[in-house]
């Protein structure tokens, strides 16, 4: 099995995401069953090959170093649920 | 006369004529969406703003040269940010999210004149092949309420074939623009990779993502892919290209075409009724005297592991904003920052969106990176070789949309057997290039699609033989 | 037993580049502003907003690279570091990892004894900076201010060339010095334009392999630099001679206390998954573009220096010391436009200049005293005008009253020199008259009273007679 409960715990950790306990044994399921089907790649030998990360190549754009920016905090500020004195809040951090 | 049914052009046509009016159109679709509510197509709408807008319309005075679509009701997929308006990407965790901007397709299709009438149900962050994984539930088929209408666009796909709209816009990663649209029996076009501006489309992968169009037939596609097309300095993988006048081209006789077919490949997966449809398709290329080629694809099959590594792994990336502080679900009653990271984002996010992430995460981990991630960019780049091989020989390649026709709400479960829904649509993501899917065929009552993937930055070339298959022999 | 162990050190710095717009949005850079107020929503990684290339950014960073004679990359590259915090909107960072725009470069730092050593450069990256989060401002809760994040960073990347914190400073200087003539950032510390995180390890003397290293975050100044790097060099030898082990880790400097402490364990976090950028097609670099940079570079540091020796003949050390400081070689140059003194400048600069701008804790660019000022004053000393303590009294009084000019000072402290032959002739006389005694025991072969004669003669001068003149005229009387 590829993905077992303590890779499993990692990658939760890695992504933060809470995995209800009720959940978790389907989850490893799908996720072998995933893997298994992606672990096709494994017998393909391309080691010469370069690996393609982008579809489209030689496009590259840049921008001219303008500064245009209207910035509305309020407006921008409006999708969180928590701001204060226009700081965005999280529980403390302790260091 | 039915407004609702008629097809782009022809709405077009009717307004410049003064047959009716943009409120007439507006107010008919309106009553068809009430009717169909059932159907789960829409995530949200503003009819009152859209009367409002077609009010303006038929007052003005706008040229339909500049304005070519002025006065056209449509239906916006709601991946697609929308200023002010609910853009939630068929999520709990943006279903209070209200974007301060717009996408750049939603400014240029307003600056063609049209009207969003509302904005479309998707699979959760437009992951998914059945719009079963969206926070909203999933959208009916309007063929037959008990199928799937695809996904991940499958709100857009729905909205055209119940009559919400002519056409709507869609983001296709792996087939969900194209898979939907045959699945609804319409027709539908994701671009070359960089020729629609993804400013503003919330970002599922980004090296594959790409804005189309779903249409009642390819004609329709075109003339909206050419609105919504072209160069936009907000996003740097656009492409700087001359945008062609696609609904011309389409219907042009200057275009050769050699279509590609890869008759071998299709009879190895098997199935009957596949194999049948697709020599059908090559009878009718036939019958309009269109040459053809056989070609291979070696590949072919390694697309759907490569798509399943690399998706996610952009996906796990692209979804790490999503952490309850600046938008988006914010978990209460947190003890401390982890708690609130952990929190929001199991609870925030659906079960099929975290299991790309995980499965994301772990291609790219430590130790698992050249094995997995590494190794699928380079077997994409043997798939978009093959494809380059290709289109030395042929101007387009011919493959089925998808191996069936829509299938029954819920019947799927296993992952695998959803994410192999994707195996003929993924090749055409990999490599950035241009697909349609025309409706061609059917199967226990459903629509089937015939798709056509052309070279980079050839839609002209590869919209007109999809017309020229569309419409059949004269 | 100290003196068994070695030190060995590499040393991060991150350089806030100097663009107008941050490296990935058109959002400003500016310093200082309210919370929040530069943060636009490509900044604050907003649902499909999407990263553009500033391409001054990629222009400064070259021009870095051809200052040190780096590799500059025909393809640069970006990735994405993947690591949550709240002060990195996205949930990764845009850096480079396997294409930086620069590749292996050198400087030459100089060293206390005058000795030179080369300090390898292993790369420099672009990066984006992360905002801040600020504890101690509510009482249960961080408080997230996103204006830094998107800033322009060049991450510059040293070998593990130094031995010492001495060194590791001599190459801070250095780097800040190029940085800032080169323009692509106003280097300053305090505000965080420049950082510098010092990876620190020891070995017995002698052996090859290198010892564990930590790494130390957070100094930011020249003084901590040293400070930091000095404590940690100590904790690790008190460590290893204790017999512990020295353990791979992030340690946070504390300038109050001047300790270094473990950062919260990183270890699961370590793991960042690195992948290439795709919002972010690579960017070719053309050898005409590079050509254009070098073309177009600056007088660096040390190319001044050279030009100081070989063009105005100063000496190894005097040309280095001015070269230091950009700002004090800058004035330096702008007063030899006023007076053709070099040499004289330089002794001036070097010595009571730069003891006046250290008392008053100023740069040489914000002198009270500009440039035509100074050589103006110079100018009535190399005419033998003023005497050379009565420059540095006017000097002193011209820093203090801008408004003075340099005669009205010489005139209200009543310094000027006097070069009057007769009007010296009468104080000598004077003084030998005065001091028959003296007189006699100098005729009778004492000559160090010479000395004792021109020290009356300038006394009762007030300082004001030409001591070159005194000189003169006192050796005839005397005879």
């Amino acid at each position: 099995m590829t993905i077992n409960d303590k890779t499993l715990e990692n990658l939760s950790k890695l992504s933060k995401i809470k995995i209800d306990d009720n959940l978790r044994d389907k989850l490893k399921e799908d996720l072998n069953l995933t893997m298994n089907m992606i672990d096709k790649i494994n017998k393909i030998d391309c080691d010469q090959i370069e690996e393609l990360s982008h579809p489209i190549k030689n496009n590259f754009n840049l921008r001219e170093d303008v500064v245009s920016k209207d910035i509305n905090r309020e407006s921008l500020q409006k999708t969180s649920n928590k701001t204060e004195d226009g700081f965005y809040l999280v529980p403390k951090v302790i260091e | 006369m039915n407004l609702e049914t008629l097809t782009l052009q022809e709405q077009i046509d009717g307004l410049r004529e003064k047959k009716f009016s943009s409120v007439e159109l507006v107010e008919n679709y309106i009553s068809v969406i009430e009717d169909k509510e059932d159907l789960n197509i829409f995530v949200s709408n503003d009819f009152e703003k859209a009367l409002e807008e077609a009010k303006k319309s038929d007052g003005s005075k706008k040229s339909q040269e500049d304005f070519p679509l002025n006065g056209i009701p449509m239906v916006h997929k709601d991946i697609f940010c929308t200023k002010g308006i609910k853009t939630s990407c068929g999520s709990k965790m943006l279903d209070n999210f209200y974007p301060p901007y717009s996408a750049t397709v939603v400014e240029k299709l307003e600056q063609a004149g049209s009207i969003c009438l509302g904005k479309a149900n998707m699979d959760e962050f437009a992951m998914g092949s059945s719009n079963e994984t969206s926070f909203y539930g999933a959208v009916k088929n309007p063929l037959n309420i008990k199928k799937t209408p695809g996904g991940s666009s499958g709100g857009s796909a729905a909205a055209v074939a119940a009559n919400f709209s002519s056409f709507s816009t869609g983001t296709d990663t792996g087939g969900s623009i194209r898979q939907p649209a045959s699945f609804c029996g319409i027709a539908g076009i994701k671009p070359t990779y960089g020729r629609v501006s993804r400013y503003g489309m919330i970002a599922f992968a980004s090296s594959l993502d790409q804005g189309g169009i779903l249409a009642k037939n390819i004609k329709d596609a075109a003339i909206a892919l050419e609105c919504i097309s072209g160069y936009d300095s907000k996003d740097a993988t656009s492409i700087k290209a001359e945008v062609p006048n696609f609904s011309e081209d389409c219907e042009s006789s200057e275009f050769e075409h050699v279509v590609g077919l890869v008759t071998d490949l299709i009879h190895s997966f098997g199935d009957e009724d596949l194999s049948k449809n697709y020599g059908e398709a090559i009878e009718r290329l036939e019958k309009l005297k269109i040459k053809t080629k056989e070609i291979e694809l070696p590949n072919l099959e390694l697309s759907l592991p490569v798509y399943y590594v690399i998706a996610p792994a952009e996906c796990s990336a692209n979804l790490a904003r999503y952490d309850g502080i600046r938008f988006g679900y914010r978990a209460e009653n947190v003890e401390n920052l982890e708690d609130l990271y952990f929190k929001s984002r199991g609870e925030g996010f659906g079960n099929e969106t975290k299991k790309r992430i995980l499965i994301g995460t772990y291609c790219l981990s430590s130790g698992f990176y050249d094995a997995y991630y590494k190794k699928a960019q380079k077997i994409r780049n043997l798939i978009s070789s093959d494809f380059v091989n290709a289109f030395k020989d042929v101007t387009s390649v011919m493959l089925p949309t998808t191996s069936g026709e829509a299938f029954d709400l819920g019947s799927i479960t296993d992952p695998v057997e959803m994410y192999k829904q994707d195996i003929f649509t993924i090749p055409a993501n990999l490599g950035g290039l241009p697909a349609t899917s025309v409706p061609f065929g059917e199967k226990n009552n459903m629509p089937l699609g015939i798709q056509f993937i052309g070279n980079i930055l050839e839609e002209s070339s590869l919209l007109n033989i999809s017309n020229k298959f569309q419409l059949g022999e004269k | 037993m100290t003196n068994n162990w070695e030190s060995v050190i590499g040393l991060e710095i991150h350089v806030q580049l100097n663009s107008e717009s941050k490296i990935f949005s058109n959002a400003p850079t500016k310093f200082g502003s309210d919370q929040n107020l530069q943060a636009c929503e490509v900044d604050l990684g907003m649902p499909g907003t999407l990263p553009v290339l500033n391409e001054k950014a990629i222009e400064k960073a070259i021009k870095f690279g051809v200052a040190i004679n780096a590799e500059i990359a025909e393809k640069v590259g970006f990735a994405r570091k993947n690591y949550f915090y709240p002060d990195l909107p996205k949930g990764y960072q845009i850096s480079q990892l396997d294409d930086p725009i620069v590749g292996k470069g050198s400087i030459e730092i100089q060293l206390r004894d005058q000795e030179i050593k080369t300090i390898g450069i292993t790369r420099a990256h672009l990066e984006e900076d992360a905002g801040k989060s600020i504890h101690d401002l509510f009482e249960n809760e961080t408080a997230i201010d996103l204006n830094r994040a998107g800033t322009p960073l060049l991450e510059i990347v040293s070998e593990p060339d130094m031995s010492n914190a001495e060194e590791a400073v001599a190459y801070l200087k250095k780097i800040h010095s190029i940085v800032c003539a080169l323009e692509i950032s106003d280097g300053n510390m305090s505000q965080g334009s420049m950082r510098c995180d010092a990876n620190v390890s020891i070995r017995k003397k002698g052996d090859e392999k290198l010892g564990t290293r930590t790494e130390l975050k957070n100094i930011n100044s020249f003084k901590f630099v040293e400070k930091a790097i000095n404590f940690e060099i100590k904790r690790q030898i008190s460590c290893l001679e204790k017999g512990e082990e020295i353990i791979q880790e992030t340690r946070l400097y504390d300038a109050i206390n001047n300790t270094t402490r473990s950062m919260r364990s990183k270890e699961e976090a370590n793991d960042y998954r690195y992948f290439p950028e795709p919002d972010i097609i690579p960017i070719q670099i053309t050898s005409d573009q590079i050509q254009r940079i070098k073309n177009e570079l600056p007088e660096l540091p040390d190319e001044k220096k050279e030009r100081f020796i070989n063009e105005l003949g100063l000496s190894e050390y005097d040309a280095r010391n001015l070269t230091y400081d950009l700002e004090l070689a800058d004035f330096f140059e702008k007063t030899l436009v006023n007076i053709d003194d070099p040499k004289l400048v330089t002794n001036w600069i070097l010595g009571d200049f730069s003891a006046i701008l250290n008392k008053f804790d100023v740069e040489a660019k914000d002198s009270k005293v500009d440039a035509v000022k100074f050589a103006e004053l110079l100018t009535y000393l190399k005419e033998e005008k003023i005497s050379g303590q009565a420059t540095k009294k006017v000097l002193e009084n011209i820093w203090e009253n801008p408004d003075l000019s340099v005669s009205k000072s010489i005139q209200d402290l009543g310094l000027e020199q006097i070069s009057d032959d007769n009007e010296i002739e009468e104080i000598i006389e004077k003084v030998i008259n005065n001091n028959p005694d003296q007189k006699e025991q100098f005729l009778s072969g004492k000559d160090r009273l010479f000395g004792f004669f021109v020290g009356q003669v300038m006394k009762e001068s007030k300082g004001k007679a030409n001591p070159k003149l005194v000189n003169e005229i006192l050796k005839k009387k005397l005879v």
